[in-house]
């Protein structure tokens, strides 16, 4: 990043300084002891302290790794995060939101490397798998084909709606700023702990055994994400329920992942000036359909012998597009967010209507 | 189960993205949407260590505590006429919006020096920079927000930083 844009992101709406600002604000009324000020104030520790937790640690880690403890969590598991991409696993999570254990739930996860996802911050550890899906090949994220993955929290009984929240929060934080995460659309939702025993018993991932009973399919006939929201009669029946909330990939990752595929067109010996103008100045709506022409030429370009490569279903901007709709700024979200006041964005351009119960 | 500091800074850092940008959009001035930032937030702190408290959804919460404290912010306050002292702008034609501003000539400074001279800047100016350069809006986005053509918003951005260039290169 160059300096004039540093300059910017530390000193305009800096999180730190307003956080900062709030506690110092909160002292000043009784509401924060100078103790509990705890912002940055613990990483001032001198180094004689640090040298004494490391010798600490080296000797806990000496006992641990020599049998001397049992080396099972002793953290208690509040929900199973289960993400459906194509690949599908399960995360447990503890009160600490971080990943206990991370099960792989069909046989595409078994390719997959989980190793050092647990221990990590649930949400972390979410964008950090869909990073390794992607590496494996099931899908590109920097292609013009919208991705899906469908997340379901599965909460333990007596999980308070604080720790919930915590959760939902430690998620939302990727899928707005992860890299991963915030180009992908991400259907949310809850499942009870009887369909996470269903779906388990049935041996199909949770996500999809949910998804499947909303429109109606038999069971198993439906084998990924991808597959489900590709049919586009799918992807609306799943807007309308109140149980699922879907965030779309802002604008600006959309614009992104055009800009490129008009470069692909470029290598190819297309000429993209007439696409790269429109992009210019375009909307959302003008946005997808310019990345429909852009399939369709890409299409031809990979198939120049193929009589079937005008066809212009190829290019459908309904294909799995959601209508993300008229979000301007960041990734389009709905349901519990707007819990009665909108998405912080007149322009949302949100789906379906989850809630957080 | 009592609610911790750490939980109100999940919820701080979760939702600062959105409720900044809303913020901030809702104002379209720079200070004014950090100082209501700030309030909402102390706010929010104060009530949410209560374990009484019932809250839901906090970032919906946040939001609904936005919109009380914008309709506070507007009563009284015409900042919705946004007064451009500097209309006599020349436009500057198709400009590209991932054109190089050629910024590298600020690269040798730090970047408190370079804030120091960005925030003496007017509105609405400073305010078009930062939905440029902190949240990284597009021309027609900035020119929508801001109810001026694109070119006048391009012009702007290009005036500004040349200003600045200007300023170090002395």
């Amino acid at each position: 990043m160059n300096k004039l844009k540093e300059s910017f992101r530390q000193n305009a709406f800096n999180e730190e300084k307003t956080l900062a600002q709030v506690y110092s604000r909160a002292q000043k009324n009784g509401l924060k002891t100078t103790e509990s000020l705890r912002t940055k104030q613990r990483s001032r520790m001198n180094l004689g302290w640090i040298l004494g937790s490391a010798a600490v640690l080296v000797l806990a880690w000496m006992v641990a790794t020599s049998g001397w403890l049992p080396t099972t969590p002793s953290t208690q598991v509040i929900a199973t995060v289960s993400i459906n991409v194509n690949p599908s696993f399960d995360f447990l999570v503890d009160e600490n939101m971080e990943v206990v254990e991370v099960k792989k739930v069909d046989d595409d996860a078994q390719s997959i490397d989980v190793t050092g996802l647990v221990g990590l911050p649930i949400g972390k550890a979410v964008n950090e798998l869909i990073e390794r899906i992607e590496e494996a090949g099931y899908i590109d994220l920097f292609d013009l084909t919208d991705d899906f993955v469908v997340v379901t929290k599965t909460f333990e009984d007596g999980t308070t709606t604080v720790i919930m929240d915590r959760l939902e929060l430690h998620l939302r934080e990727q899928i707005q700023t992860g890299s991963a995460l915030s180009r992908m659309n991400v259907v949310e939702m809850k499942a009870t702990q009887i369909e996470k025993r269903e779906a388990d018993g049935k041996e199909i991932p949770i996500g999809l055994y949910i998804l499947q009973g909303m429109v109606n399919l038999p069971d198993g006939s439906v084998k990924s994400a991808k597959e489900f929201f590709a049919k586009t009669e799918n992807l609306d029946r799943v807007k309308t329920q109140a149980r699922v909330r879907i965030t779309t990939p802002s604008a600006e990752k959309i614009r992104q992942r055009i800009e490129d595929a008009c470069a692909r067109l470029e290598k190819e010996g297309e000429d993209a000036t007439e696409l790269r103008t429109r992009l210019e100045n375009a909307g959302l709506e003008e946005m997808l359909r310019i990345q429909s022409e852009i399939q369709i030429k890409l299409k031809a370009t990979e198939e120049p012998g193929n009589p079937d490569s005008g066809n212009p279903d190829s290019g459908n901007p309904d294909s799995g597009n959601l209508d993300a709709g008229s979000n301007p700024e960041a990734p389009a979200e709905n349901g519990g967010a707007n819990q009665g006041s909108g998405n912080g964005d007149s322009g949302s351009g949100t789906n379906g209507n989850g809630n957080s119960n | 189960m009592k609610r911790t500091e750490a939980d109100f800074e999940t919820i701080y850092h979760a939702t600062y993205p959105v409720l900044s940008r809303y913020l901030f959009r809702k104002t379209r001035r720079f200070e004014d949407a950090q100082d209501l930032l700030q309030e909402i937030y102390f706010a929010f702190y104060r009530l949410y260590l209560k374990e009484e408290s019932t809250i839901e959804n906090p970032q919906a919460y946040l939001l609904r505590m936005a919109e009380h404290e914008l309709g506070r912010y507007y009563q009284g306050k015409s900042q919705f006429n946004i007064v451009d002292f500097d209309s006599e702008d020349n436009p500057i034609e198709m400009v590209a919006d991932d054109v190089d501003l050629d910024t590298e000539v600020l690269n040798h400074l730090s970047t408190e020096l370079i804030w120091q001279e960005i925030q003496r800047m007017d509105e609405p100016v400073l305010s078009i920079l930062i939905a440029r350069f902190r949240f990284d809006l597009d021309y027609p986005e900035i020119a929508e927000l801001f109810a001026m053509p694109v070119t006048t918003i391009k012009s702007k951005v290009y005036k500004a930083i040349n200003q600045l260039k200007q300023k170090f290169n002395k």
